[in-house]
């Protein structure tokens, strides 16, 4: 078996393919570990920006790579990626910002509702209107269905849509089952689904005729 | 689009961090690692702060090939210390319950309900203010509803008596709709007078605003203004009392609406009056002005500027009585995307969460030979019903209502000059039903602009 060149030629920084290697060499050379930060802060800070905002997010960044090689003899070397593991620390200090997580949520629906209303001037007239209301009724609907899901499952969700994790990924953050993760989502989306459901209108009064050609 | 789609696309307006940002997370990397490989000591120091942080964070399997640290064993002091956090916990818990048991109960609790103490010897006057707990008991939902029927969505953006963070007061706004971006908005006051802020102070800013007045047989006096004053209100009208004040003030819509909503003023103000016990004033008799923009004829066709001009003044006002929330969810001007120079504005008002959703577009005929007949032809794929209408034809799309889909309706006008749709979705009626009023709103916005003249 070929070893793997850890470092350069020059010999001054050493050079490593994968997270595992980092973490397995900041064993014995600490400074390594700032490697990792330098492939991934700004994806966790991405993710971590998405529920708490970019105040937050510069916060939980730092501290989870501080968590993170305090506690780097726990990760399991068998992964390459660190980066569910991460996410899976972020997504535990962010715990303790519920409340701005709720304000957040709010922000960015907001945002998202005047977004979508700006953003469609490639429709033609007649079709913007119902491809407006349409997004309109699905972003609007996230907020309250974020807020009665259950935290396992909006972490679940997030990690998912948000970190674009996949089920393994989503396993590993949450040290839980995939088939958690499965029966998680899918609890998950129908919540999203019945929280978009249009309110039955209510009666309105006729006009007393059909015909719209006097 | 389903909710999954929108959840991403909205983490996808979500910022990068800041430069700035990152190299101070980086520098904080780096100097831990150098303070925790600096002395085993201070490694041990760092593990147990990092450990009060509640991260919960994952126990994946040890590395084997990564010596750990042996666990420390707690020491006495530390139990010490864990054991005066439990009980400050528990006091703390204790603590909680009692507040909220007294606010329940009422006990030391700030009497919202009124000004004079209750369970007093005294008999209660027939009439005595009482300051309501919240908006819902002050402003009756019928005033919320002719708002809404003018001015469209009226959510309630201020609440009686809480800013966020500070201590409850007596009193305050409650206001409707969109005060923040200066939309249109209304806002029902009141403020209890005290020695820091007696009736006399109140009455002479009143005045120094300029607005007119009428003294009242109880004393009380009744200010209003149908102008812009210095507070920007658009109409306002106050009723000073002995014990408070109360106001309906309206903001953020034309200068020119003030004066029509003065009889409105008068309704609601009488409707606030009496959920806070004080007599509604008698108010002076305001006329009710006509709409200035509907209805009165063009003789050539006109674009209108925006969207205003082209619902006027009596669509939304017909749409939200039957319909519902009127709140605008497209205001904007649109160029042909087919290479033609037809332009025009696209206007859409309605609910994001109901669904419900009318749509009107007015714009220009492309000015080539051929850019109505064009037109029809578009209009006659998406229609099943037409009709000659004066210079133009009339195309109907009645829809919906089947599947699950939502029943909407179209009505377009094709004429030498313009085309004018008036399209509704998301109600309950069937879109057969919908037509004739959308037929009445087109005839409106064709009088107007003289699409057909």
């Amino acid at each position: 078996m070929v070893k793997r060149e850890l470092f350069n030629r020059g010999g001054a920084k050493p050079v490593v393919s994968t997270d595992s290697d980092i973490i397995l060499r900041s064993g014995t050379s600490p400074e390594l570990f700032g490697q990792l930060y330098e492939r991934h802060a700004a994806t966790i800070h991405r993710y971590v920006a998405c529920r708490a905002g970019a105040q937050v997010a510069d916060d939980i960044m730092s501290e989870t790579f501080l968590v993170a090689f305090d506690r780097r003899t726990k990760f399991d070397l068998a992964w390459a990626s660190a980066l569910p593991w991460l996410y899976g620390i972020a997504t535990n200090l962010l715990k303790a910002h519920r409340r701005v997580e709720a304000r957040t949520l709010h922000t960015l629906i907001t945002a998202g509702l005047q977004h979508d209303a700006s953003s469609r001037n490639e429709k033609t007239p007649p079709e913007r209107s119902d491809d407006m209301i349409d997004a309109q009724l699905a972003v609007r609907a996230l907020g309250p269905a974020l807020a009665t899901m259950r935290s396992g499952d909006r972490d679940t969700l997030l990690l998912h849509t948000w970190a674009g994790l996949d089920y393994a990924g989503i396993a590993i953050a949450l040290q839980i089952p995939v088939g958690t993760v499965r029966s998680r989502l899918n609890r998950a989306r129908k919540t999203l689904q019945a929280a978009a459901a249009i309110i039955d209108p209510a009666r309105t009064r006729l006009t007393g005729t059909n015909s719209w050609t006097n | 689009m389903d909710q999954l789609t929108a959840l991403r696309n909205l983490g996808d307006t979500v910022p990068a961090p800041t430069d700035h940002a990152l190299a101070l997370g980086h520098a904080t990397l780096l100097q831990h690692i150098a303070d925790t490989a600096a002395t085993p000591a201070r490694l041990r120091k760092t593990r147990r702060h990092v450990a009060t942080i509640s991260t919960d964070e994952p126990a994946f399997a040890p590395a084997r090939s990564v010596p750990r640290p042996a666990p420390h064993p707690i020491p006495e002091r530390h139990r010490v210390r864990n054991a005066f956090i439990a009980l400050g916990g528990i006091a703390a818990a204790v603590a909680v319950i009692t507040l909220v048991l007294s606010n329940t109960l009422g006990i030391g609790g700030w009497q919202s309900g009124g000004i004079s103490a209750p369970n007093t010897s005294t008999p209660a006057p027939p009439h005595h203010f009482v300051l309501p707990d919240d908006c819902a008991s002050l402003v009756d939902p019928s005033i919320i509803a002719e708002w809404s029927a003018r001015y469209g969505d009226a959510p309630l953006i201020s609440e009686l008596g809480s800013p966020i963070g500070g201590p409850r007061v007596a009193g305050g706004d409650c206001s409707y709709g969109a005060a923040e971006t200066a939309f249109a908005s209304l806002s029902v006051s009141v403020t209890v007078f005290s020695a820091d802020n007696p009736r006399a102070a109140s009455e002479q800013g009143l005045q120094d605003q300029g607005m007119q007045s009428a003294v009242q047989p109880d004393g009380s006096t009744l200010y209003y203004s149908d102008t812009p004053g210095i507070d920007f209100a658009t109409a306002e009208m106050v009723l000073v009392a002995d014990e408070a004040v109360i106001s309906v003030r309206v903001n953020g819509v034309s200068a020119a609406d003030g004066p029509g909503l003065m009889p409105l003023l008068s309704g609601w103000l009488a409707k606030v009056s009496d959920r806070v016990g004080l007599t509604a004033p008698t108010t002076p008799t305001f006329s009710s002005p006509q709409p200035t923009n509907s209805a009165q004829a063009a003789t050539t066709f006109q674009l209108p500027a925006s969207c205003a001009g082209a619902v006027g003044t009596s669509i939304l006002p017909a749409w939200s009585p039957r319909f519902g929330e009127a709140t605008t969810i497209d205001d904007s001007r649109y160029r042909a995307l087919d290479g033609g120079d037809s332009v025009g504005v696209h206007c859409a008002y309605g609910s994001n969460q109901t669904g419900r959703l009318l749509t009107v577009i007015v714009g220009t005929i492309d000015t080539a030979s051929d850019g109505r007949q064009r037109a029809e032809a578009q209009a006659r794929l998406i229609s099943n019903a037409e009709q000659p209408l004066g210079n133009g034809t009339l195309f109907a799309e009645p829809l919906g209502g089947v599947g699950g889909e939502p029943v909407s309706a179209s009505l377009t006008l094709i004429t030498d000059k313009a085309i004018i749709t008036v399209a509704a979705r998301g109600t309950e009626q069937r879109s057969a039903e919908l037509l004739p009023y959308l037929r009445e709103w087109l005839d409106d916005i064709a009088t107007r602009t003289g699409a057909n003249s």
